[in-house]
């Protein structure tokens, strides 16, 4: 993504000439004051020079030792010029100005700063904890909260007997748990107010859900009033582990994420870190990525279509969608080692060369694949049952894809091209071709026509990649001769200064120069953005996630209202949020 | 180069509606499928073999000649017999391991100056099959292996140790040392899914 | 004497009819659950006996033996009755469904049905529609709100179907001039006497709404599994559980298939090229047949919401019946 051009950054210190502009690498941030930044933000966001529009994230970064202790960054797009800002403001007294009047977009982010860090927002409508329970009483994001956690209640085992120790790192303490009484708590901050007959606590485990969503409905008949969302069933902070481990040691923590998608997460990882490391990854590793990261995608959206099908009732879609994933899995499985979470990428490369008949497989894959989205498109696309549930549901107009940050799928189902694969192309991106399709209406129908589409343009890629890495096949796929990038086994082996290296990078770490960076890649759920900060140490100081589900789901409770539980079900399987990525 | 594109949106025109031709459509699908070969594996009964690369549970490659340089140079400080672990108690994998206490590494120093490792645990419960632990290993010790069938009840049982390591390590070593990087190998069970493949090498 | 001896012919054909039911229904599982892996490209059940022909019986065991949860807060009775007002009234349908004409065996004539009533139809439709309450005291009895809002999506698609298929019907009857199953079968003689040729538009409501009476797709809303766990049965646990599937997705299905084939399809009018038996193979095949079409659109169609399934029954299926019956009068009326 091209961020804002230094001269046009300057043009804003002449208006606002308290403002200090930061440059790293590509990166923009504009530190302001807090008196300022609402005035600043709103410039920004509606002035022609600039039009800063849509919401991208906000988060936080906590530095003990400074005053004000804690600093809160937002990151904007502009879908006009088609570049990214950052801009930092130190939180004085703890708390900062809401911006949700600005950015309805920013009403989750700024819960789950106060959640993690304990930061107050002026004005936020309803600010209650994001992931965590209401009466939880610590700040876990926060420097001084143990990386461990803090133990807090007893969990025997069920089958083993007290007292044994069934293994060295066998722990019955657990991190504190919630009680009935606080999940009721819980419940009733997030919806105040009940409107209608009952409430149907749709989730936390429930077929519809696709994890472990928990939905407040409040309804009236079967029509929903109200509507809330509770997140944090899955939540194992992520982002706090990773303030603890090398950059190496995040990879696969990233798998976790979107489980679904893990190679394209792999790879928006690896890129963010490249960029901060300014490590140059070898051709041919640049297009395994980009043909890895492509299946993943029709991975990812074959699993969407088989669940979203299922959860219309359409049964055998489900299992059609699934042979064609076991046939990516088994290729993924071949070439990474492990079908789900494959940890195949590496800072500067990928972990291994591609094995022998891997590219014949992936042909034999590309020259069956069209007749089977046929198949599917035979059943659905022109289906009276399939146009009646999707037609003009859940529509979302382009306002609201800047409003909320929506990116991904969502975004271009409302004829946003907001698609990073074209507006800053990483990897091999550059050198394919391929159309983004855009919807024109916004409403489920569309989303799963983009879908769709994206398959078969994900197919074409591949095909493209297939052809080029057969020119490609003596060429090194990790930068070894960079001094940020792991050797290989086989160097460690055979070199001893590899050896050591190797022995440097894993006990020390990549030591990053100092700086913050924001990268993100095209997830198949949407934009999937890492805000890396680097105090110089082998670990990142900070690694905030940018998740595209989470943004993306932010919109469902808007949505819903006015409609039945039926559409609950198609409007959230088409917005596809996974809850390894929502929730972190 | 990259395009942008709008889509369209079919819809049914009034032959399609009165006479079912979308169902029909559905149906048609449905049925050529019907007539097609299953395509399933019956899992316990048969089994893929899973490709060379698949990172199942960990061994211990033991000392039998195959040993990388890195290994002699290493070795000096070590007392290892022939047919024991490779393992110099480097700890290496334990430092790459994003959960680094799911090992239990001990070494003690023999009299003659030597190092001997005494334990070496994985507690798999905690392990996220990552494989970082097999690229950190400069002695290419520690191995990924294609067992995957490990579950149990018990929570001790998941804790690996050095003896069943190398035993692991030995009998995936004899059934796969000297096969190629292939994607995969086995192709009766696969094919049922795949179909015919054409591999451009040599079988 | 003749009284005892028509009692106990009417009790040994119920009870030959009521076991063989309960059999046929438990293989009718196997048949959808190998017709729906092989559509789906698996083999379905494999295991239990030779391509797991001995599966229901296990199944049947697993269900009869499981324990059978009761919920704290359930309205007992109700909830008991419930699965029983769900299942009887589907087997009742059974009693004036003719499976052939009256045959001579060792010197008895054998009837293939229970009764013959004169108003064989409409009884059929009144059981069918008695069922309504088992659906809606099960959602309620259970006192959970997926179960009632499952119950009271059932009950609306129900009511809304039962009112179609009645009309549907209309067409048939007329052209046989009888509420009698079997002289609706004797007017259809021929191939090209079978009223599916004069009456399709019949026969598409009549199809629809056996699809929405038994709960298959497109119109499976009361037990969406995605947005209501399981529907109204979801509080239920083992043979009680086991008895709602049964009688909706099996019993149902097949005696409203038999009706089809009775009223569209000629019964078991056909070449007689099997012999005596030859009519009982017609009427099973085409039987069979009707319930595979069924089960075959279950596995291919996505499902409509409860509202769209209501507002088609009402707008659409029974104007179109209306129609239907217009102009089946009109064609009656010129024929003479």
């Amino acid at each position: 993504m091209p961020w804002i051009k230094k001269e046009k950054a300057e043009k804003l210190k002449e208006i606002f000439p308290s403002i200090n502009i930061q440059f790293y690498k590509d990166n923009v941030f504009i530190e302001v004051s807090k008196s300022i930044l609402k005035d600043f933000l709103k410039f920004l966001r509606d002035s022609e020079d600039f039009s800063f529009e849509m919401f991208i994230d906000m988060t936080c970064v906590d530095y003990p030792l400074h005053r004000p202790r804690f600093q809160g960054v937002y990151i904007l797009y502009s879908p006009v010029y088609k570049e990214r800002i950052g801009i930092k403001v130190w939180a004085e007294d703890d708390t900062l100005p809401t911006v949700t009047d600005l950015w309805k977009g920013a009403k989750w982010a700024e819960r789950e700063a106060y959640d993690m860090f304990g930061i107050k927002f002026e004005g936020h409508k309803n600010l209650v904890r994001m992931f965590m329970w209401e009466s939880y009483p610590y700040f876990p994001l926060r420097k001084d909260f143990p990386k461990e956690g803090i133990k807090d209640t007893y969990l025997p085992s069920l089958n083993e007997p007290e007292g044994s120790i069934p293994s060295h790192d066998y722990d019955p303490y657990h991190t504190a748990i919630p009680t009935l009484q606080d999940l009721e708590e819980t419940q009733k901050a997030r919806m105040p107010e009940k409107k209608a007959q009952i409430v149907l606590n749709w989730g936390p485990l429930h077929p519809g859900t696709h994890g472990t969503i928990w939905f407040l409905f409040d309804l009236e008949g079967e029509v929903i009033k109200n509507c809330d969302i509770i997140l944090g069933q899955l939540h194992r902070g992520i982002e706090k582990l990773s303030e603890d481990i090398t950059y190496t040691q995040v990879i696969p923590y990233t798998d976790r994420m979107d489980y679904i998608s893990a190679i394209c997460s792999n790879v928006a990882y690896v890129n963010a870190v490249e960029k901060l490391l300014g490590v140059e990854v070898p051709e041919k590793a640049k297009w395994i990525r980009t043909m890895l990261c492509e299946l993943q995608r029709i991975n990812s959206h074959l699993l969407w279509l088989g669940t979203f099908a299922l959860d219309l009732g359409a049964l055998t879609i489900f299992l059609y969608t699934f042979r064609e994933r076991e046939k990516i899995m088994d290729i993924i499985e071949g070439i990474a080692g492990i079908r789900l979470n494959s940890t195949y990428m590496r800072i500067g490369g990928v972990r291994m060369d591609l094995p022998e008949g891997a590219l014949d497989v992936i042909r034999h894959f590309i020259k069956d694949f069209p007749s089977r989205i046929k198949e599917y498109e035979d059943i659905l696309t022109k289906n009276r049952v399939w146009l009646r549930r999707n037609v003009g549901l859940g529509i979302i107009k382009e306002e609201d894809v800047y409003q909320y940050g929506i990116t991904g799928v969502v975004a271009r189902g409302s004829g946003v091209p907001y698609d990073i694969r074209m507006l800053d192309p990483t990897d091999a991106y550059d050198k394919v071709d391929f159309e983004v399709p855009l919807g024109t209406v916004g409403d489920c129908y569309d989303r799963y026509l983009v879908r769709m589409e994206e398959m078969r343009q994900s197919l074409g890629i591949v095909k493209q990649c297939v052809e080029k890495l057969e020119e490609l096949k003596e060429d090194k796929y990790l930068a070894t001769e960079n001094p940020y990038v792991l050797p290989t086994l086989e160097e460690t082996f055979n070199s001893i200064e590899a050896m050591v290296k190797d022995f440097n990078l894993r006990i020390y770490g990549e030591q990053a120069p100092e700086g913050e960076i924001y990268s993100s890649g095209e997830n198949p759920r949407g934009e999937l953005g890492f805000y890396i900060v680097s105090k110089g140490e082998g670990r990142p100081y900070r690694l905030r996630i940018r998740s595209g589900a989470f943004y993306n789901l932010q919109i469902f409770p808007e949505l819903i209202k006015g409609r039945t539980v039926a559409d609950a079900v198609v409007l959230l399987g088409s917005l596809d949020p996974v809850v390894g990525e929502t929730d972190r | 180069m990259v395009k942008v594109k709008y889509l369209e949106r079919p819809k049914l025109n009034t032959a399609e509606k009165i006479f079912f031709l979308d169902f029909l459509n559905g149906l048609k699908t449905t049925f050529k499928n019907l007539l097609r070969k299953t395509i399933t594996t019956r899992y316990p009964y048969e089994k893929l073999t899973p490709p060379k690369r698949f990172r199942g549970t960990h061994a211990h490659r033991v000392k039998d000649g195959k040993e990388p340089p890195s290994f002699t140079v290493l070795e000096k400080f070590m007392e290892i017999n022939e047919g024991e672990s490779r393992c110099v108690a480097c700890y290496m994998c334990q430092q790459a391991c994003p959960i680094p206490t799911l090992f239990k590494i001990e070494a003690v120093q023999l009299p003659n100056g030597k190092k001997r490792v005494t334990r070496f645990d994985m507690n798999l419960l905690n392990c996220l099959y990552c494989g970082l632990c097999v690229d950190a290993c400069p002695v290419d010790c520690i191995i990924m292996t294609d067992e995957f069938e490990s579950a149990t009840d018990k929570r001790s049982e998941c804790v690996i140790h050095m003896d069943d390591m190398c035993e692991r390590g030995v009998s995936f070593d004899r059934r796969r040392y000297n096969e190629p990087d292939r994607i995969w190998i086995d192709d009766e069970v696969r094919e049922k899914l795949w179909g015919q493949i054409r591999w451009t090498y040599t079988r | 004497m003749e009284l005892l001896a028509v009692t106990i012919g009417i009790v040994i054909k119920s009870l030959i009819f009521i076991i063989g039911m309960f059999l046929l229904a438990a293989y009718l599982t196997l048949v959808e659950r190998k017709f729906a892996g092989h559509v789906q490209q698996r083999p379905g059940p494999l295991h239990v006996g030779f391509h797991g022909l001995l599966q229901p019986i296990a199944d049947a065991l697993k269900v009869l033996t499981k324990e059978d949860i009761v919920p704290n807060f359930v309205d007992k009775k109700l909830f008991y009755l419930a699965s029983l007002m769900a299942f009887v009234p589907a087997i009742m349908i059974l009693a004036v469904i003719p499976f052939g004409e009256p045959i001579k065996l060792f010197g008895l004539e054998i009837k293939p049905y229970i009764s013959d009533v004169n108003v064989a139809l409409i009884l059929a439709l009144a059981f069918g529609s008695i069922s309504i309450y088992g659906v809606i005291f099960a959602g309620w009895a259970s006192n959970s709100k997926y179960p009632m809002i499952g119950g009271l999506r059932k009950a609306a698609v129900l009511i809304g179907y039962e009112v179609a298929l009645g009309f549907a019907l209309v067409g048939p009857i007329m052209l046989a001039g009888s509420f009698s199953l079997r002289e609706i079968v004797e007017a259809q003689q021929g191939f090209f006497g079978a009223f599916i040729w004069y009456q399709p538009l019949a026969f598409v409501v009549y199809l629809f709404s056996v699809l929405a009476e038994t709960g298959r797709t497109p119109f499976d809303v009361q037990e969406a599994e995605a947005e209501l766990v399981a529907g109204y049965n979801t509080e239920y646990s083992g043979m009680k559980f086991g008895l709602f599937p049964l009688a909706e997705w099996y019993i149902a299905t097949f005696v409203l298939s038999a009706l089809a084939v009775i009223l569209f399809f000629g019964g078991w009018n056909g070449p007689h090229i099997f012999g005596a038996l030859s009519p009982y193979i017609w009427f099973l095949t085409k039987l069979f047949l009707v319930f595979m079409f069924l089960l075959w659109v279950h596995w291919t169609l996505p499902r409509y919401r409860v509202d769209q399934i209501t507002e088609i029954a009402w707008k659409v299926m029974l104007p179109l019946t209306f129609l239907n019956i217009f102009i089946t009068a009109g064609i009656v009326i010129l024929k003479g």
